[in-house]
């Protein structure tokens, strides 16, 4: 195979204006790239560019509409669809898989009007969000139940854990996991609930499914804690601000049953 | 002088069918007859977990073609090292029987635009091409195949006719041809132009493979769904190929309103009788 290497392809000018042309028309309808258009056999140059105007414009809604499913329902096609438009243009893609189009998606619904309006819609689109991403999150092993019979007494306060890449955990002020399953099941939708503080939801992978379940604040912090890399007695320090001191052992318990029973611990390990 | 077929081309792989997530689940649990399939790359381009999963699992009983989106091989933006890594550690994970994407440009300025987008058949747009061809086949070892699009304009500027360019492209860059049937109709439609004048221009040792498909007519154009069975014309047309290209693995390929994987393989079928015809007639 004969290599030849010629990495200045700023030379292509005619062909770099028309692509910068063409993607104006894309982005923003401008119409310069018209005049280098054929005459088509049926139609008019500016019937076929609006061809690949629109199907720009369908194919990432789209996406959109896929990913962010629950949302689309509350908002409703027609308003999503528009909210898809604002968000293409204020975020255009620059990733190779589609997939990942929709992940500044929250950020974007912070900064519009329905996400100040309405911001249970963010924690909606949040929630939605890492549920998809749990699925192809990194693989990494899963440790079982044995790794704990094989601590040393004097080594628990220095153990950590390894969570497993899919596990998040989101801190909700709104019902979005209740609304967000009455969309699934189809059933009547909840009133919409907000509470004081947020509250934790953990999600994660297991058996290429995605879970979610609501806890309780200390074990969302306690998650959180082995997901920031604490020590065991880090993370029972931390707990007392939220817990009476004596419980702290049986939440720990708790919270470790919770994650073996869940397959998210990858790696217990001591520093 | 000039290479052979068998000296250019990968071993033919007979029928497949376009892999779609849909179909995962029937696919291990059935295991149909259908000789290989062919999965969208950039769908891979994730960290791990299900996609990963269901590729893996398949892979281990059918035989797969990696087709690309987003390798842009038309685009002025310079050559995107982090997304060819990831193609080729992708390759480099399920093996491939081989890699391809589509002749055309997916953005310029760091976008993609997520379409396929059609270029000016000009000289300079062949130099452009080969050359960032070369280094994309220099990068992964082997030649890569790419696929003619379907498009609905045309160029001012164009110099030559698209299967001049495409068989330029595939002779100075050294690569092969993904042939798409439907493509060729749809342009052919789009453009009035001949597709059998299409066909008997490009160079028969630079064949990999077929594309057959459906597609939306609109009367005055049409635009390539991918979301119909394949319609007769096409399937006349492919016809017309077969008698012009020998040993090329055919792919049906479906992206919306996509039927149960039976029903895709009683369509695949028609491309198997056309085939056992033409052989026929060839014998």
């Amino acid at each position: 195979m004969n290599v030849h290497l010629d990495n200045d392809f700023s030379n292509s000018g005619a062909l770099q204006d028309l692509q910068r042309q063409f993607k104006c028309y894309l982005l923003n309808e401008h119409t310069k790239v018209l005049s280098s258009i054929s005459e088509p056999p049926t139609g008019d140059e500016a019937i076929r560019m609006q061809i690949y105007f629109d199907a720009y414009r369908l194919r990432l809604v789209e996406i959109l509409t896929v990913h962010y499913e629950a949302l689309t329902h509350l908002i409703g096609n027609e308003s999503f669809e528009q909210l898809g438009l604002e968000y293409l243009a204020a975020y255009p893609s620059k990733v190779p898989n589609i997939r990942y189009f929709g992940d500044r998606f929250t950020l974007f619904l912070q900064q519009s009007t329905i996400g100040q309006q309405q911001p249970q819609f963010i924690e909606m689109a949040e929630f939605e969000w890492i549920l998809a991403k749990a699925i192809d999150a990194a693989d990494m092993p899963i440790a079982n139940t044995n790794a704990i019979a094989e601590i040393k007494p004097d080594d628990w306060p220095a153990i950590r854990l390894q969570l497993h890449p899919s596990v998040s955990v989101c801190w909700f002020y709104w019902n979005v996991t209740s609304v967000w399953q009455a969309i699934k099941d189809k059933t009547e939708l909840p009133a919409w609930q907000k509470e004081n503080q947020p509250l934790p939801c953990i999600i994660w992978r297991k058996d290429q499914i995605s879970y979610y379940q609501a806890v309780q604040p200390w074990l969302g912090e306690i998650i959180v804690g082995f997901q920031e890399t604490k020590s065991f007695a880090q993370i029972c320090e931390q707990l007392t601000a939220l817990i009476d001191e004596d419980s702290v052992p049986t939440h720990m318990v708790e919270a470790l049953q919770f994650l073996f029973a869940r397959d998210t611990v990858s790696e217990i390990y001591l520093d | 002088m000039t290479k052979t077929s068998e000296q250019l081309r990968y071993p033919c792989l007979g029928f497949g069918v376009g892999l779609r997530t849909v179909h995962y689940e029937y696919i291990l649990e059935n295991l149909p007859e259908v000789d290989w399939f062919e999965f969208i790359t950039e769908d891979f381009f994730v960290p791990g977990g299900r996609p990963y999963y269901y590729l893996e699992s398949i892979r281990e009983h059918y035989p797969l073609v990696m087709h690309g989106v987003s390798m842009s091989i038309g685009s002025c933006d310079p050559l995107n090292w982090d997304y060819l890594q990831q193609l080729k550690n992708l390759k480099e994970r399920i093996k491939p029987a081989w890699v391809s994407d589509h002749l055309c440009w997916t953005g310029v300025g760091g976008s993609n635009m997520h379409d396929l987008l059609p270029l000016p058949y000009t000289e300079e747009s062949v130099r452009h091409i080969v050359a960032r061809v070369k280094q994309v086949q220099d990068f992964l070892g082997e030649r890569i195949a790419l696929e003619n699009v379907s498009s609905y304009v045309c160029f001012r500027e164009s110099e030559m006719t698209e299967w001049d360019f495409v068989a330029a492209i595939a002779k100075e860059a050294d690569c092969l041809i993904l042939l798409d049937i439907n493509n060729i109709y749809v342009s052919a439609y789009n453009h009035h132009f001949d597709a059998e004048q299409y066909i008997a221009g490009i160079p028969p040792e630079r064949v990999q493979q077929y594309h057959i498909a459906g597609h939306s007519n609109m009367g005055g154009h049409i635009i390539d769904t991918h979301d119909h069975d394949v319609i007769d014309e096409v399937w006349q047309l492919y016809g017309k190929a077969l008698q012009r290209f020998t040993d090329v693995s055919t792919l049906l390929e479906r992206d919306d309103h996509i039927p149960e994987l039976p029903q895709l393989l009683t369509e695949l079928a028609m491309a198997k009788k056309i085939a056992a015809q033409m052989e026929q007639v060839v014998a």
